[in-house]
């Protein structure tokens, strides 16, 4: 959610009150080298650990502390400003502050922020080892997790204090790749508001086999690659996707909806069913021609020096699908159009 | 059918590979793709069929508005 036009993400850098607050400084300048719009927010106990002068100097605009800040209010009021970003990150984030956030305290700016937000919201939890591992904390922990808010950190090692342990802040090159990555997702997803959105498409790919007896098959070269890319990229144009895939080695894409299958007759199936309720198909797979006339029921022998295989004709999945799309052509709406991207005989893969 | 992606395979083309190279044929046009890497081609297929899509989607329209008509 980028709702800023020409520039890049709004971040509402907040920080509560602790040692690693200088490290925000750092987090402060990554997310203004990535083009991001950042405005700080600061506890009274924040400020007590660094001046407002060094975000101010960092970010262009003046630091919001207080929520009686006359001028500041008038400018922009707590509500519109807890609207204003595409996040909010609490970096470092003090046990104090969690356990407010926990129990919608809006005693500060800063909670009165996260309790008034409805934009994602990301912690970088700093504090004691004994503190972070007290069962108080750990239980606030859990409740926002479970609220959604995202938590980075916190990392173990030497700890400001003297001690070694769970607590300390997470680096502000982790703090800033993990929110800027997050944020990436979200306007992807966004994306998928586009011009196929609300329309179901059918992608087959991959290869098919097809078996010969309990233990071997035929089959072809397809990685399914191109009709992964291919599932990916028609749902990032906002489409609903059924992937029919042959036996393939790789991860599902991301929101599409997988239908495995083996040989070139589940794969027909498969391809007719989904494409019931479907707008377009595209036939990336690369379907056997042919398949053995008969499976033999057992492992076939090493027994005579030639063995002749006979294979069938499969139906080409596209024009069996075609021939049921013409078919029901008189229905209302703008249906179906089957795109076929393949060569003569073969898909690519 | 109202696209057709022709590629040529074999001679270590397409296929068990990360890049590839199509030419998409329709009633009126075509389109030369890649050679690029499948993600690549994939982006510029699929917007492809969004467009012609879109445009199938209006002249069915269209036609239906005029089989409305002639029928008044």
């Amino acid at each position: 959610m980028v709702s800023n036009s020409n520039a890049g993400p709004r971040i509402l850098l907040a920080l509560s009150g602790g040692i690693a607050a200088y490290k925000s400084a750092e987090l402060a300048r990554r997310f203004v080298k990535q083009g991001c719009d950042v405005q700080v927010v600061m506890t009274e106990s924040a400020l007590r650990f660094i001046g407002a002068q060094t975000f101010q100097a960092l970010t262009g605009k003046p630091v919001r502390s207080s929520l009686w800040d006359e001028a500041a209010e008038a400018a922009m009021g707590h509500i519109e400003l807890a609207r204003w970003p595409d996040a909010i990150v609490i970096a470092p984030a003090t046990a104090n502050t969690l356990a407010k956030i926990a129990h919608g305290f809006a005693d500060d700016l800063l909670t009165t922020l996260v309790l008034a937000t409805d934009r994602p919201i990301f912690v970088a939890p700093a504090m004691n080892r004994l503190m972070w591992a007290n069962a108080a904390t750990q239980a606030n922990m859990a409740t926002l997790r479970s609220r959604g808010l995202r938590i980075i950190g916190p990392g173990s090692g030497e700890q400001a204090c003297g001690e070694i342990g769970a607590g300390r802040v997470a680096e502000p090159e982790e703090v800033a790749s993990t929110v800027l990555a997050a944020l990436a997702r979200g306007a992807a997803l966004q994306a998928a508001d586009g011009p196929l959105q609300g329309r179901h498409a059918v992608v087959t790919a991959g290869p098919t086999r097809e078996p010969i007896d309990p233990v071997r098959f035929i089959t072809n070269r397809s990685s399914g690659k191109q009709g992964y890319a291919v599932a990916a990229a028609l749902h990032a144009l906002g489409a609903e996707v059924t992937l029919v895939s042959g036996p393939v080695s790789l991860p599902a894409p991301t929101g599409v909806r997988m239908v495995p299958c083996e040989t070139a007759l589940e794969m027909l199936a498969a391809t007719q069913a989904a494409c019931a309720t479907a707008d377009i198909l595209v036939g990336t797979a690369a379907v056997a021609d042919y398949r053995c006339a008969a499976i033999a029921g057992q492992k076939i022998k090493k027994k005579s020096d030639t063995l002749g295989l006979e294979l069938t004709k499969n139906a080409d999945i596209l024009t069996e699908l075609r021939a049921a799309c013409s078919s029901s052509a008189s229905r209302q709406k703008p249906r179906s159009w089957p795109s076929m991207p393949r060569a003569s005989s073969n898909a690519r893969n | 059918m109202n696209l057709i992606a022709a590629n040529w395979v074999g001679g270590g083309r397409a296929f068990d590979r990360d890049d590839n190279q199509l030419t998409v044929y329709w009633a009126d046009g075509e389109l030369a793709i890649g050679p690029a890497d499948k993600t690549e081609i994939a982006k510029q297929l699929a917007g492809l069929i969004a467009e012609r899509f879109a445009a199938f989607a209006s002249l069915q329209t269209a036609a239906t508005k005029a089989a409305k008509k002639s029928k008044k």
